[in-house]
């Protein structure tokens, strides 16, 4: 009685404890909540994307050739739908009387335990029941094509766990998720035990006197559990309500980010992504604040019980504590900076905390900002074209090897070659690209002459590829070797090879046999073999294809690096021995031109590959939709587009969650320095009148006082530095087990080792200004009302 | 019959170099009914003396007797009920609960052990005190004085077989430390009430029945008045 009247009035008469004690419990309980949510609306769009997809847990695919086969699948249909859940039957009958069924199970409840681990043994079981011999049936783990039935577990059960295995999968899901927020919650516990710490230490005096006059150690601890207990209330009724809002806002804005456009259809984001509260984690979340609030307040009453009531009421200690004479700050910043280190430090259990939660706060915005903006640049760099993408979308014509087919092209009949423009023409006249490069590709097959090759090289690739003017550009980022024109002029070759066997090239010319290659019908196989025994230059695989050497030269303007070139991955990939040559000439038919080589493009593959990017990004259904009308026209297309957008859409939510933590976490931090540094001015206004009365001018004191706070966002910005650098060495050293070569893969995420020790730095040193700002504002608000008090009253 | 017996009392703070000793083999006795003062110059080991007997600071050794009972025996939490009934303790700088008005401040002790306070007599000490009008004020709107009536009144509330005032007029007037000693004074005489005072006022302590003079945690003198 006594204890509840107490801590009702300790509530209403220190409101500023009590305002920042509940702002406390709220961003703690408020984390967790939001957490939660988030997990449990993840793991719910999880489930419903997959049950949008596959409504079933497993699917039973039987063929049956007999009525009593029949008979026993509606037994087991029967049986599964009076106990189990519902069973939908698809049936397909062949000729033969010989049916195939698929059975899709959706079970409405977990399987029971005793009935064994697994829900493809327990189906079998089932079916077994109904009539079917048990060898008959295929489980995932014995999968036997000669089997009548196959059972097949969706990935539905995942997330929804019906049988042990998914169960124990989880398990494994939860607790990783808990683990992350168990670290969150233990750090939690420590900004509610900060608050409720401050509180006490702020009326130890009067926790003193009321030993003194004879209220027990456990009244006194009733008090502050009583105080936790209302404070409880209100504030995880806030922080349930922060946290499902910060939550909600979280997956709002994740959704507007462009996820849901990339990776489903709207009718799908519409039915599976939706918010979800998960009540069990709503109040594992409350159960946790609550214990957490009750666990501080109780330890704190257990703290202040601890001392005799004489050293609380006088705020004097048994123990001598040893003062540093020589502080970092005194030496740089004089009496002034000497006083500010003895005044934090003499607290320093509150100093720790408030040091650690900063330093949490800045670590976690420093690191988390660098991995966000080294992962955002490399898929910028992707889209700069320095990895082997040159835009985003490519468009393939195919001219294959029957010349039977070409032929049939009018372009071919008309001017002997293939009519790529005409491609060109549809992409340019669709009115949604940009203006498309182009490569014309071909290879041969070589014996290559060149002297600076041994045995084992000596058979090779010959890749010609002819770029059209704007792709020769900008693959040479406007520095050619040679210009376009003077290549197309002499009809010449920039060359290079992939695996850097050329090095020191200098002939102006190349030399090889050129390998024709004559495909062979199945039915002249045999005799030709026997006739061109030695013209089979491949066996196994190649054994169609018959080969006559004819021995040719190629003019070579230059030589390039194939570092250089290398990062347009498919120019290199599988090539040996690649010339570029331009659009122009191919057109001219300089190419063609050349007897033996025109024999050689006849007969050989030619690829066009058409790049260009969407000239509005909201144009991309009008892209795939160009691709569907012009299947006609390309082979195929490749879709950068759609991975960059994916990738990206998944970074931007990445971002914004780690965003929404960063900010809360910025949030406990922030109220844990007001908490801690205001009360600290508040609890000395009569050592700071002390001061002012024995002569220490507002100037000095106002010195003081941005000495203290500056020190504890020194000390937070230097442990968070160390902290950093020691994250990205561990970076450095996993990426270098799991790429194999840390450099490299550094340089990859970060450009360069420099830039992967400098960015955090820079970054904790971004967020220690404003820390600062907060730090000065928690001080000097309380100050400035202190101020304005007589110092006699004070 | 002695109330109040403390036999060999010692009290050090820290170790080593630091070593201070407060309280140095102290042994006196108190009868019931006694007003004694204490008095020395400071840091002689008044207070500590007087939080010793109060129990709101423990000895390095010695003893202290109360009633026969030895103090020191028991744990905190019989500690604590012993300074609620058996002790009033009043200090120089009131030492009362903020969040509590006058009233509330004086019935603590009784309302924590769980007594309802009888309202004749809370309304009687109120005005013995002088401090009826002001009985639902917050500390913070009372005068110096009408704070130690308060604290005196929290004191003396209970009954308590000793009555510790430490430095009780050290933080007033002369006009307010007259009548706070004069009800000190009128407690220890209606009441019978056992009292220690400390103080440094000479006029205080020659209104005591015993003055007893401290210096370096050691008794130089005791005498009657």
């Amino acid at each position: 009685m006594f204890a509840r009247k107490l801590a009702w009035r300790y509530i209403k008469e220190q409101k500023r404890h009590s305002v920042l004690t509940i702002c406390s419990i709220t961003a703690a309980v408020g984390l967790v909540v939001m957490l939660f949510t988030l997990l449990g609306t993840t793991l719910r769009c999880c489930y419903e994307i997959q049950y949008n997809s596959t409504p079933f847990h497993a699917t039973v695919t039987a063929i049956i050739d007999n009525k009593e086969q029949r008979e026993y699948i509606n037994n087991f249909v029967e049986d599964f739908r009076e106990n189990y859940g519902t069973a939908d039957l698809y049936i397909e009958e062949a000729e033969d009387d010989i049916s195939r069924i698929d059975i899709y199970c959706f079970f409405d409840k977990p399987l029971p335990i005793s009935t064994g681990s697994r829900l493809d043994l327990f189906i079998a079981d089932m079916l077994a029941k109904s009539g079917f011999d048990r060898n008959e049936i295929a489980v995932e783990s014995d999968r036997d094509i000669a089997r009548r039935i196959f059972i097949i577990k969706s990935n539905l059960s995942l997330y929804n766990p019906i049988d042990n295995v998914d169960r124990a999968q989880w398990i494994v899901i939860i607790a990783v998720a808990m683990v992350f927020v168990a670290f969150i919650i233990i750090a939690l516990r420590m900004l509610i035990d900060t608050a409720f710490e401050i509180s006490s230490k702020e009326r130890e005096r009067q926790f003193g006197v009321l030993q003194s006059i004879g209220a027990t150690p456990k009244q006194i601890t009733q008090i502050m559990t009583v105080e936790g207990l209302f404070l409880s209330v209100v504030g995880i009724l806030l922080g349930i309500a922060l946290g499902i809002a910060a939550a909600y806002l979280v997956f709002v804005l994740v959704i507007k980010s462009g996820v849901a456009e990339a990776f489903f259809t709207t009718e799908l984001a519409e039915k599976a992504l939706n918010f979800h509260i998960e009540p069990i984690m709503l109040v594992i979340a409350v159960v946790v604040g609550f214990l957490w609030v009750m666990l501080s307040a109780y330890g704190t009453g257990l703290r202040v019980i601890k001392k005799m009531p004489v050293e609380a009421i006088s705020a004097r200690s048994n123990t001598v504590k040893k003062i540093k004479n020589n502080t970092v700050f005194g030496k740089l910043f004089g009496w002034e900076g000497m006083l500010a280190s003895r005044n934090n430090f003499r607290q320093k259990k509150r100093f720790t905390i408030s040091v650690v939660s900063l330093t949490a706060s800045i670590t976690l915005f420093a690191s988390a900002t660098t991995a966000i903006t080294a992962v955002k640049d490399v898929i910028l760099k992707r889209g700069d074209n320095t990895s082997g993408i040159l835009s985003e979308f490519r468009f393939n014509y195919y001219r294959p090897y029957d010349n039977s087919k070409l032929k049939q092209d009018i372009g071919y009949q008309k001017y002997g070659m293939f009519m790529y423009h005409e491609r060109e023409d549809r992409i340019k006249k669709s009115g949604i690209f940009t203006e498309p490069m182009y490569m014309i590709s071909t290879f041969l097959e070589c014996a290559d002459k060149s002297e600076t090759v041994d045995e084992n090289t000596y058979y090779k690739i010959v890749y010609f590829n002819f770029l059209n003017r704007e792709m020769y550009e900008k693959i040479f980022e406007g520095k050619p070797p040679v210009s376009y024109d003077e290549l197309s002029k002499n009809n010449s070759y920039i060359m290079y090879d992939n695996n850097g066997e050329y090095t020191g090239f200098s002939s102006d010319t190349f030399v090889f046999n050129a390998l024709e290659n004559v495909r062979i019908e199945e039915e002249y196989k045999d005799d030709i073999r026997s006739e061109y025994a030695d013209k089979f230059i491949y066996d196994g695989i190649n054994d169609y294809v018959f080969s006559e050497e004819t021995e040719q030269s190629v003019n070579v303007a230059a030589y390039v690096d194939t570092q250089e070139l290398s990062k347009y991955l498919h120019l290199s990939i599988g090539s040996e021995v690649t010339f570029i040559g331009t659009a122009d000439s191919f057109e001219s038919g300089e190419y063609m031109r050349e007897p033996d080589l025109m024999m050689l493009s006849n007969s050989a593959p030619h690829d066009v590959y058409f790049y260009c990017d969407l000239l509005d990004a909201d144009d991309y259904q009008l892209a795939a939709d160009f691709y569907d009308k012009n299947k006609d026209a390309f082979i195929d297309y490749s879709d950068e587009f759609e991975s960059m957008r994916r990738t990206v859409a998944f970074v931007s939510a990445v971002n914004i969650i780690a965003t929404a933590l960063n900010i809360i976490f910025a949030l406990i931090a922030v109220i844990n320095m007001i908490n801690i540094l205001s009360t600290g001015i508040i609890n000395r206004r009569r050592e700071i009148a002390a001061y002012q009365c024995i002569g220490m001018s507002e100037k000095q004191l106002n010195k003081m006082t941005i000495l203290e706070s500056l020190q504890y966002v020194f000390v937070s910005g230097i442990v968070s530095m160390i902290l950093c650098e020691v994250i990205m060495v561990l970076t450095v050293v996993l990426m270098n087990i799991v790429a194999g070569g840390a450099e490299n893969a550094v340089d990859y995420l970060f450009g360069n080792m420099f830039n992967a020790f400098v960015m955090p730095v820079l970054r904790v040193i971004t967020a220690l200004v404003p820390a600062f700002l907060a730090a000065l504002l928690a001080s000097f608000i309380p100050l400035r009302k202190l101020k304005k008090q007589p110092l006699v009253e004070r | 019959m002695e109330l109040l017996t403390i036999e060999n009392l010692c009290k050090t703070y820290g170790k080593g170099e630091n070593e201070v000793k407060a309280l140095d083999g102290i042994s006196f006795s108190v009868p019931k009914g006694q007003m004694l003062a204490i008095v020395g110059a400071s840091g002689s080991g008044k207070s500590t003396l007087l939080h010793i007997i109060g129990a709101v600071d423990r000895p390095t050794s010695g003893k202290v007797y109360l009633d026969g009972q030895d103090v020191f025996k028991q744990n905190n939490s019989n500690l604590a009920i012993f300074r609620r009934r058996q002790v009033g303790l009043i200090y120089q700088f009131y030492n009362l609960i903020p969040v509590l008005n006058a009233e509330e401040n004086m019935t603590l002790p009784m309302i924590m052990d769980g007594r309802k306070p009888d309202p004749a007599h809370v309304n009687k000490m109120l005005e013995d005190l002088g401090i009826a009008s002001r009985r639902y004020h917050l500390p913070s709107q009372l005068s110096g004085g009408q704070q130690q009536r308060v604290s005196i009144g929290r004191a003396l509330f209970n009954s308590p077989s000793v009555v510790l005032a430490d430095e009780p007029t050290g933080n007033l007037d002369s006009k307010n430390s007259a009548e706070i000693v004069g009800l000190l004074r009128k407690s220890n005489k209606e009441l019978n009430q056992t009292m220690i005072i400390i103080t440094h006022d000479e006029k205080i302590a020659l209104q005591c029945d015993r003055i007893i003079t401290l210096s370096d945690g050691k008794i130089i003198s005791d005498s009657n008045n």
